[in-house]
């Protein structure tokens, strides 16, 4: 039987990990580096490049280098989201055919489960080289933010490279696994997870051989990539205020200043102050050379990252909401994510839940663990933590008024299965219409559509006499089945709501096959 | 969790029949058919699973969870996490579970549901007076959450009709199944299938006749094999190996006497004379015109030091075959010849 891995496929950042004699391992890529950039770019040549060899050239080829793509998944190319990456990104955005956000690069236009496929493919090939053997099985990571499509989503980008997805699991429960692995002692846990380009809190409880999620929450946009886009926003507005010139328009420049403000910000977690240099930045009407140097203080960073930083505050307090519980009822508190290496959040962290966070996970590291442990659990039958998991997102339909009506609240443990009685709105109604919704809003608008379907063959009442039962299920693979019935003449209609991606299953097969046995990362 | 806290429930309707229970159907399998199971879990859970599933309805939350209604929130998290650990689906996934996969699945759901209710003290009280009121009928339907049943009997009762009906729908397509089986001639599978249309409804009579018809078919059919295995094994001097076969035949063709008779000399071969003595009275018992049935006595009252009991036995063989080399043999030796005058 072939092995098994698990794939934290992050914004900024992808690790893999496998387990070796029930130890996890973290499989160091080519170069010796645990975590793997979650960048694909093209040369003026035509040849891909995937992960540290296209962050290399990203400053000399911006266009043609994408990163960060995780934040487009499932996201319509109207929406704010997108309107914001449109500004913010380098390279190209197009809208696909069903208003889907898909990224052109050279004269080829990829879609989004492409080019995560393409990262997903060169941490495939990371382990593969490692175990000498082929991989054809995964669990992969997610914010547990994600909603139906994007999970959809990351599912297809594992067909296209290759691998078949055991499951789709939640990044802070995955570092929770990791956590929790050797531990019997029966224990309330926090994870605060701050990635690249979501949040995500979660609060469980690990008991002996179990680890059950009580309630998680987050912002699938809420990041380190923000904090970097405040201080490249206040360097720009630096050399303007110095030089009079604007670098907006700049992709090369931006995409110099991105670099120096990442680098600028995790300076900043060590030292009081540091200095962002950048020689050759612009050039100004007479063509004389224009040179940026500021110099940043941890005061001024803090400052700037203030406002996205205290989102994170109001978040962890919904989901102890949510599970009924007090800051002081956690015992423990895992940082995940680069971005908490951040002093400030390290002390909003503190003072929220009245405790010092727990030093002994790598925050890089501990969410590819987690999955590994999974998938090991899972597919080679090894005694590891069994996970209970959450629904993230309630699940309910739409009622008359444009109203939502929840059926299963989010944070409600799966497999499961709840009904609710309904009625009719007009005399002799003869037929219902079901829509299927995702979403925590009261309005039926402000949630994702799910699917939806018709109920025929209801008895002709008085309004409000029929009784529709629906019924929600949602088995352990997180696939929801709805149906209605109505009680009075037993007739009943239902539908296995399949997740919707972005790309029809026959594309996902081509695509494939396309990238079957390319030979992407052309090292040397 | 001890075997006690097990939600096993049932009464005398449990289909588990003495002789095709978990550990034989285990080795009967193993030594039969080899691998080709559609279940790959051990014959001891699928029996737990089947007799929760079946009880699940009627159970109250606090059953499900197997704790006491005192229990305190860290007992009911304890009996969760025990439960997850039984019954959680994930823990099979690489198994192929066959309709366990619906089973454990239904159970789990209202593992979850009454962990939901009990862990929290609102709907626990909530709960608790429900339950109180509808002793000792059972307590209400499947999900507390749909507010509809609490507030209208009418929408309770149509609930339970229909869970009912979807219980024997389920049923019915067990019980084809099981006729499918059957025709094929594969009684093992056919059985399964039976047993499952109980779990869903119990009530059926049909499903009782034909597992009341095919349980000793099955049994012979299975005793069948293991008496020419028993034959081989014997023929062959692997007594040990065969003791268990021979036991297990016995059970199930408990009028067998030429199965007992090699009951007997297997069990005198691995020591267990006592054993041996009472299945070879039972042989004598079930057919007493067999000279190899005396002859089987007659050694093993000469291993006990026996030997005016042996010298009878031998005598009695010789008297139905006299021809018998062994038996004149043994009549003609020096510890025999001194009962000769005796007799007469």
């Amino acid at each position: 039987m072939s092995r098994v891995i698990g794939i934290d496929l992050g914004t900024t950042n992808s690790c893999v990990a496998i387990i070796e004699d029930g130890q996890p391992v973290v499989v160091p890529n080519t170069g010796g580096y645990k975590t793997t950039p979650s960048m694909f770019a093209v040369t003026e040549d035509g040849k891909r490049l995937v992960g540290h060899l296209a962050k290399r050239q990203a400053i000399t080829n911006a266009q043609n280098t994408v990163y960060a793509a995780k934040r487009l998944i499932g996201r319509d190319f109207d929406s704010a989201e997108v309107e914001k990456a449109v500004s913010l990104l380098p390279y190209g955005l197009v809208a696909g055919p069903n208003n889907d956000t898909r990224i052109k690069v050279l004269d080829r236009i990829y879609t989004i489960p492409e080019v995560s496929g393409i990262v997903l493919r060169e941490m495939k090939r990371v382990a593969e080289e490692y175990l000498g053997e082929t991989v054809h099985e995964a669990v992969i990571t997610v914010p547990a933010h994600f909603n139906d499509a994007q999970r959809q989503t990351t599912r297809d980008a594992g067909r296209i490279a290759g691998l078949e997805v055991l499951r789709i699991i939640n990044e802070p429960t995955a570092a929770a696994l990791a956590y929790g692995l050797n531990r019997t002692t029966s224990e309330t846990l926090a994870v605060y997870d701050l990635g690249g380009g979501t949040f995500d809190i979660s609060i469980l409880q690990i008991g002996d051989g179990v680890i059950e999620v009580r309630a998680t929450g987050g912002d699938t946009n809420l990041g380190g990539e923000d904090f970097d886009h405040v201080i490249v926003e206040h360097l720009l507005q630096k050399f303007e205020e110095q030089e009079g010139i604007s670098l907006r328009e700049e992709s090369m420049a931006l995409q110099r200043l991105k670099d120096a403000a990442e680098k600028t910000k995790c300076d900043l977690s060590e030292v009081r102050s540091s200095e962002v240099n950048l020689p050759f930045i612009a050039a100004d009407a007479e063509g004389q050379a224009l040179h940026l140097s500021v110099v940043l203080e941890r005061e001024l960073l803090e400052e700037l990252v203030k406002p996205p930083l205290e989102r994170t505050r109001g978040l962890c307090q919904q989901v102890l909401q949510d599970a009924n519980l007090e800051p002081s009822d956690v015992e423990q508190v895992l940082l995940v994510g680069g971005q908490t290496r951040m002093p400030l959040c390290q002390k909003l962290v503190g003072e929220f839940f009245g405790k010092m966070p727990h030093k002994g996970v790598n925050p890089d590291e501990v969410v590819a663990i987690g999955a590994a442990l999974q998938a090991s659990m899972l597919a080679e039958d090894q005694a590891g933590p069994l996970l209970v998991d959450v629904t993230p997102l309630s699940l309910g339909i739409a009622t008359v008024g444009g109203h939502a009506a929840r059926i299963i609240e989010r944070n409600t443990t799966v497999p499961t299965a709840r009904r609710e009685i309904f009625t009719t709105t007009r005399d002799n109604q003869r037929a219902v219409k079901i829509r299927v919704l995702q979403g925590d809003s009261d309005k039926a608008n402000e949630n994702d559509l799910l699917g939806e379907f018709i109920l025929t063959g209801v008895r002709a009442a008085p309004k409000g006499e029929p009784e529709i039962e629906v019924t929600f299920d949602i088995d352990a693979n997180g696939i929801v089945s709805v149906s209605a019935k109505d009680l009075a003449t037993n007739q009943e209609q239902s539908i296995q709501v399949n997740p919707r991606g972005t790309l029809t299953p026959e594309e996902v097969e081509k695509l494939t096959e396309d990238y079957s046995g390319d030979e992407l990362a052309a090292r040397g | 969790m001890g075997s006690d806290s097990h939600p096993d429930n049932d009464g005398p309707t449990d289909p588990e029949v003495e002789g095709t229970s978990g550990k034989a159907e285990a080795e009967t399998a193993a030594a039969t058919s080899g691998a080709d199971r559609p279940d790959e879990i051990p014959p001891e859970l699928q029996a737990e699973i089947r007799s929760f599933a079946r009880g699940l309805l009627e159970m109250s939350y606090y059953e499900v969870l197997g704790v006491e209604r005192d229990a305190d929130e860290a007992a009911i998290r304890q009996a969760f996490f025990e439960r997850s650990k039984r019954y959680h689906p994930d823990r099979y996934f690489s198994k192929q579970l066959g309709v366990y996969q619906e089973l454990l699945t239904e159970i789990y759901k209202r593992v979850v549901v009454a962990h939901e209710v009990l862990r929290d003290s609102r709907l626990r009280d909530d709960y608790d007076k429900r339950l109180d009121a509808s002793r000792p009928a059972a307590p209400a339907g499947p999900s507390l959450r749909s507010r509809g049943s609490l507030r209208s009997p009418k929408v309770a009762l149509l609930r339970l009709t229909q869970q009912l009906e979807s219980g024997r729908r389920k049923a019915r397509q067990h019980f084809e199944e099981a006729r499918l089986h059957e025709k094929r001639g594969d009684l093992d599978r056919a059985i399964k299938c039976l047993r499952l249309a109980m779990t869903f409804d119990a009530r059926d009579q049909t499903y009782h006749d034909m597992l009341a018809e095919l349980l000793p078919r099955l049994n012979s059919e299975r005793a069948d094999q293991l008496r020419r295995k028993v034959q081989i094994l014997v023929e062959r001097g692997e007594f040990e190996t065969a003791l268990p076969y021979a036991e297990e035949a016995v059970k199930l063709l408990p009028a067998d006497a030429q199965l007992a008779d090699h009951h007997a000399l297997i069990s005198l071969e691995v020591g267990d004379t006592e054993q041996a003595l009472e299945r070879a009275k039972s042989a004598i018992s079930l057919e007493d015109e067999n000279a190899e049935f005396r002859k089987t006595l007659g050694r093993i009252y000469k291993t006990m030091n026996e030997p005016g009991q042996a010298h009878k036995a031998y005598q009695r063989a010789w008297e139905l075959d006299p021809l018998d080399p062994e038996t004149k043999a043994e009549l003609a030796s020096p510890w025999a010849l001194k009962y000769v005058g005796a007799r007469k």
